[in-house]
Formats: structure tokens, sequence, C-alpha cells
């Protein structure tokens, strides 16, 4: 208002233009890679977050490193978690480069040990949000596993995502709500010459390979190394899988997929009824853990879901609200291993005579045996001599 | 104009009980640790899970010349807590800060047999203690007098296990009048700049001149030399205390005087600095420490809140930066923060 009526039109102009570009100069002389080189923010609290960020994350992924999962968390581990909740909790996380050099260095751990052969039991690898992989000697399956973040931006790049599909046997999808469904990752499962089983009929270009599975009643399917039961879950008015893995001797692993709070619980007991569940994996938030818990009863329970980044702060679920509210379960005494992306542990149904430093791995007629204190067992922990 | 007044209220109506309801009424998911539609109880909750795992990890790590990748990530969790504003009035944060100043308040009465032990206290402020005299710079509570960081009991608790307070320059974050009174009403002396505090009280003593000053405190074994230094045109004590056989501190308060580095590039020709103790963000660090030549540094002034935005509330994490980047000059630093202590022997 001041200029307009002091200059003229052209002056105005001009001056607007020789503004702008003292702006965008003196702009672009604290945005520069190196222009924070002197560790000076002042009046730049977005490029201080930024930094602060850089900082951040490659400490809390040497510590998740130096303090993997583990039933009893320990100190160091709470920390770090605490640590990693309040960098995703911010409001402007996805704006900062280093929050995707975490995850790249996430999924960069997971597949450092992915091709390590699992002696004993299941190897679980948490990725993201739903997404696990389960790996046992001879079979490795990928549930729910999404990319995560826009489909512009994801998460996790999709040359992780065509290393993971060739590494594993099928692709399980509990839910077709793109929360635990991905095209793209379908797509690479297909490409890979691998099965991706859905709970309804979808991505129908993609082929025969995408195999349509569940109903309104148990569905027993044997795949490769493992028999897969198939329990018609909800989402509430929506079926959803829920999927029981019979690792044939490794391992019991169920995975609750989406399944919703709702008040009929029985698919709970049912699973506890039939299936002696060594695993479970289910959904951190909810109000009805201790129902889940007490009658799936499974050997140990794995959450799933923390930090699920597209949901509102107050209901991106963090990992000490998960710690806190399996603490206040602590009566029912089912041990809790809490796991964040890329990380990974080994669950072995027979631990003592399989993980212990004094066993031996031996290799007779072509087959793996692991040999401890003079006997023979099988790598799941039976013992054969 | 009526229609719209109605349509107004109508709003209005509607949207306040609306966010009442939801900010008022009990979060029935509260047991189970779920705050959906409850921003601030999660943010709360978390803020309180952080501060307590810093805590314990920063007494399972003290202060050390080396620093611990534990102890980093959780003065870095700190960082993150301090640069997020809703955290400033917090009881979380208040908690925090009190059980760390709590424990220097106990620890001040065990004895130091040989050399220095050195508090930090908040922002700038530092205590030294040797066997035979505990010395205060730039104790203050933080906060506002309304509501302070420090509570008044621990604050004035630590000012009476205290033998003297001497105060780098007048801003609020580094002299507080009624601390000294405080340290007056006990006849113990309080030293100040030149101007500040004049004729308030006979023990406490603003210099005369802003020259170089030697004041000695026999009965408490100690040498205080000022040094005359500047932040702007402010004048900025330089406190360079120097605790006879045992060890010699400086600590600058907030000096940013481009002039004053023609003198202090030759401070190490006089005096012996066993620990420097500068403000983080100084200007020219590098030249302050060739021109002190301290056989040890621990910087001040980190995640000063108040009024401080984000963008200057110097974080830890930026110091172990600077500090890196002078790491040819080969002295060793030690990062403390509010509540910790630190044994130093020549």
């Amino acid at each position: 208002m001041f200029m307009k009526h002091l200059f003229p039109f052209p002056c105005r102009l001009v001056s607007i233009v020789l503004l702008c570009l003292f702006s965008l100069s003196s702009v672009a002389q604290r945005t520069q890679a190196n222009a924070f080189d002197d560790y000076v923010f002042w009046g730049y609290p977005n490029a201080y977050l930024n930094s602060q960020a850089q900082v951040a994350y490659p400490l809390i992924n040497s510590m998740l490193q130096a303090y993997p999962p583990a039933v009893e968390m320990d100190k160091h581990r709470q920390m770090t978690f605490a640590t990693l909740d309040q960098f995703l909790h911010e409001a402007d996380y996805n704006k900062r480069d280093a929050f995707y050099s975490f995850v790249n260095a996430r999924m960069s751990a997971m597949l450092s040990s992915i091709d390590e052969p699992v002696i004993a039991g299941v190897r679980i690898y948490k990725v993201y949000n739903s997404g696990v992989i389960l790996k046992t000697l001879n079979t490795t399956i990928a549930i729910d596993f999404i990319p995560g973040g826009e489909a512009y931006k994801p998460f996790i790049s999709d040359s992780v995502i065509n290393e993971i599909a060739g590494r594993c046997n099928a692709l399980l999808i509990t839910n077709t709500d793109a929360l635990y469904a991905n095209r793209n990752v379908a797509k690479a499962f297909v490409d890979a010459g691998k099965k991706v089983y859905v709970p309804k009929r979808t991505w129908t270009d993609l082929g025969e390979q995408i195999i349509t599975i569940g109903a309104d009643t148990i569905q027993d399917i044997e795949l490769s190394g493992m028999t897969l039961h198939v329990l018609p879950g909800h989402n509430n008015n929506n079926r959803t899988n829920i999927y029981v893995m019979d690792f044939h001797g490794r391992g019991v692993v169920a995975h609750t997929g989406t399944q919703e709070i709702d008040n009929n619980l029985s698919w709970a007991e049912d699973i506890h009824k039939r299936y002696s569940v060594d695993v479970l994996l289910t959904k951190s938030q909810t109000t009805q853990m201790e129902t889940i818990l007490s009658d799936i009863k499974p050997r140990m329970v794995i959450t799933t879901q923390e930090n699920e980044m597209k949901s509102s702060i107050d209901r991106r679920e963090s990992y000490w609200t998960t710690q806190k509210r399996l603490k206040s379960l602590a009566e029912l005494n089912i041990p809790n291993v809490i796991m964040t992306w890329g990380e990974k542990y080994d669950y072995a149904d027979n631990a003592s005579a399989n993980i212990s430093p004094d066993a031996t791995k031996v290799m007779i007629d072509g087959t793996l045996y692991i040999e401890r204190k003079g006997s023979l067992y099988s790598p799941a922990g039976i013992k054969v001599k | 104009m009526k229609k719209q007044i109605l349509t107004t209220l109508v709003f209005l109506g509607i949207i306040i009980p609306a966010i009442t309801a939801q900010t008022t009424s009990e979060n029935p998911y509260a047991d189970s640790y779920i705050y959906w539609d409850y921003l601030a109880a999660y943010k709360s909750g978390q803020a309180t899970v952080a501060f307590n795992n810093i805590d314990a990890m920063l007494q399972t790590y003290p202060p050390q010349k080396e620093i611990a990748m534990p102890r980093e990530l959780a003065l870095v969790s700190l960082d993150q807590l301090l640069h997020d504003t809703d955290n400033d009035q917090t009881e979380t944060f208040y908690t925090f800060i009190n059980t760390r100043m709590m424990r220097v308040l106990k620890d001040l009465d065990r004895p130091v047999e040989k050399g220095l032990r050195i508090y930090k206290l908040y922002n700038d402020g530092f205590i030294i203690k040797s066997k035979k005299a505990t010395v205060a710079i730039d104790l203050i509570p933080g906060g506002s007098n309304a509501k302070p960081f420090i509570k008044d009991s621990i604050i004035y608790g630590i000012a009476g296990k205290c033998d003297a307070l001497f105060i780098s320059h007048w801003h609020a974050d580094h002299a507080n009048l009624n601390i000294a009174k405080s340290f007056a009403a006990r006849g113990k002396r309080v030293i100040a700049p030149k101007g500040l505090w004049e004729n308030v009280d006979p023990m406490i003593q603003p210099l005369t001149e802003h020259i170089e000053t030697d004041i000695k405190f026999d009965d408490l074994d100690l040498t205080l030399h000022v040094l005359p230094g500047h932040q702007g045109d402010v004048l900025n004590n330089i406190n360079v205390v120097e605790f006879h056989g045992e060890g010699t501190v400086a600590q600058t308060g907030d000096q940013w005087g481009t002039d004053d580095l023609k003198w202090i590039d030759h401070v190490n020709e006089k005096y012996d600095i066993d620990v420097l103790m500068p403000n983080c963000w100084i200007n020219n660090m590098k030249r302050h420490l060739v021109g002190f030549g301290p056989k040890m540094i621990i910087t001040g002034h980190e995640n000063e809140l108040g009024e401080h935005s984000i963008d200057h509330r110097e974080a830890y994490w930026m110091t172990i930066k600077k500090m890196e980047l002078l790491s040819d000059l080969n002295m060793p630093y030690v990062l403390m923060t509010w509540g910790e202590w630190y044994d130093y022997q020549r």
C-alpha cells in the first residue's frame, strides 16, 4: 500500500523483482547443503530440526543394532524406542530426509541377514506397519508387506521390495486395505514367480498368481514347508483373514492382521482350542489385548502396527504405549518382544537344544542336524537320536 | 448484520462445547494407554516416559571425556524434548529438572578431598567445589518469577551451601537479585560486573571499574581474577577462579566481543587454566580455546528455554559437532547437562 502511493507501476514492478531476487539469494545462502557447517541456526528453525534429525536417526539406528530385540527389554533399547517415538511423532517427520535414510538403513540391516539360514525355529522380521517376514530353514513368507509412505515417495524402495520378493516363497495379505496390501509389492512377487494370497478378489490383471483365499469357515492350505490355516476375521463389517501358519515342527505363528476391536472375540477362543500358537503377531493398539492373549495363549507375543505414519499423532501407536500396555498384562506371563522396522527375532520352539553355544551344526546325507551333548536334533529341536 | 451475529453464535454454540467436551472429558481408554483424540494427554505421556528414560540413562552414563553412545542418545533425546515448545510448561519437565537439581543439593554435602568438583546447573550456572570452598557462578532458578524452573526450596538450598557467588553480566539468564540477596543475607560475598546491583547490600559488590581485577578470598583459599569481557555493549565479567593448589577454572559468561579477542589470545600467558567453561555458542570458539589454553573444556548455556526460539536453544548435539570441528586442538571436553557433576584433578 505504501509503495503504491509513492511509485508508478513500472517502478513498483522493478522494486518487487529486486526485492524477490534479494530475498531468494539470502535464503539460498543458508539453504545450501554446507550453509550450516558452523552449526549456527539462528533464524532457521526448520534447518535446525532437519539437522537434529540427521544426528538422531543414525544414533537410533546404531543403538538398535547394539541392543537388538529381546524378551526383557533392555533400558538402552527402551530409551531408544522412546526417542524414536518422539521423532516419529513430529508433525513434519516426512519432510526430513533423515527419516527416509533411517528407513533405508533399517531395511539394509534386514537384507544383510535375510540370506542366513535359520537353523532352528522361526525367524521373524518386522518390516513396516503390519508387515512381517517369517523365515524357517526351508520357507520364507511375507505377510502384509507394503512400502509405506506415498506412491510418489514410498518409505521402502522398489529395489528393496524386489530383493524381498525374490527371497520369499509367497506373500499373504490379511486385508486389501492400503495399509496392508500394495499392488506394486504384489506385482513384484508375481514378477518373481511367487504367489500372492489375498482375502478377496483383487488385482485380477496380475494374473493367476493372485489367489483368493478365506471363507466363512476355516480353510487349510498346504504350502511349501507349512500348513496355512485361514480363519475368518473381521474388521467391522469387512471380512479379513487371520493366518495361523504351522511350520511343521519349527513353530506355529498366528498373524491377526487387521482384526479389529469388536465385542465378538470367539475367533480368538477358536484359535486357542484348535492351535498351539508359539508366536502371536497382533495389532498393538487394541483395548482388548488382555482377552486376545488370554484366549489364544501364545508362548510369545510380538506386536505390530506401531507408528503407522498415516495416522494422526494421537493414533500413531508408539512403542512406549505398547510397552506400557503389555506391562500392564504381566500377570498373564506371556513374554513379549517389541520390534521396530527391519529388526529380526529368532524364535526356537526348543531353544535349549538348538541355540546353546555348545551346539554344533552337522550335515548328514544332505540334511542339517544339530548335535549337542551326544544327541542329534532336527533343526526344529526334535530329538532324532 | 443480525443474521451474521446469529450464525456466529450458533457456530460457537456448536464448536465450543465440542472442543470442551473433548478436552475435559476423561479418556475412556486411558487404562489401555490409548489416546485417540487426546493429543495433549498423549504428548504428556510421551514426554514423561522420555524424560524418565533420559534421566535413568544419564545416571548410568555420567559425564566423561569420551561420550558413550547411550549418553549421546540420551542428550539428543533431551534436545528433541527441549526443542518442542509444548513441553516448556509441563509438569513432567519441572519434575525432570527438579529431580536433577535435588541430586546436586544432596551431593553438595559430599566432601572434595582433592581437585575440583564441577556441578552444572541450569543455563550457564556452575558450582565449583574444592576442599575449602564452594563457589557459584551465574546461579539462577530459570523460568519466570511466577513459576521458576527450579523450586525455591532447592535453588535456595543449593545457594545456602555455597560460599560466594560470581555474576558474569546483568542478563536475567545469568543474574538473579533474589539469589544474590540470599548470599548477602548469610554474609557471603557476591561479585558482580560494574553497575549491577549497586548499593543493594554491602556484601553484593559490583566492580568499580571494568578492568582486569584480582579479588582475594583468604578464608576460602582462592583468588578471583575478573577479566573485562563484553557481549556487544554489555559488560561481561569473565570469572577466572584460582583455587590455590587445586585448580583454576574460567567461566566466560556470554562473552561475544570481537575486540576482546586481541587480549583473549594471550590469557594463557598469564593464567594456567585447568577448566574453561565457555558459552557453547561463543563466537570464534577456536580462538577462545587457543587463547585460554585450558586443559579441559566444559561448555555452558545449552538449551536455554523460556523466550528462546528453538533455533537458538543450543542443543547438546550441536556442542558435540562444534567440538568435533575443533578436535585438532586435542583439548578434551566433557559435555554435561543440568544436575550433573564432574571431578577434575590436575
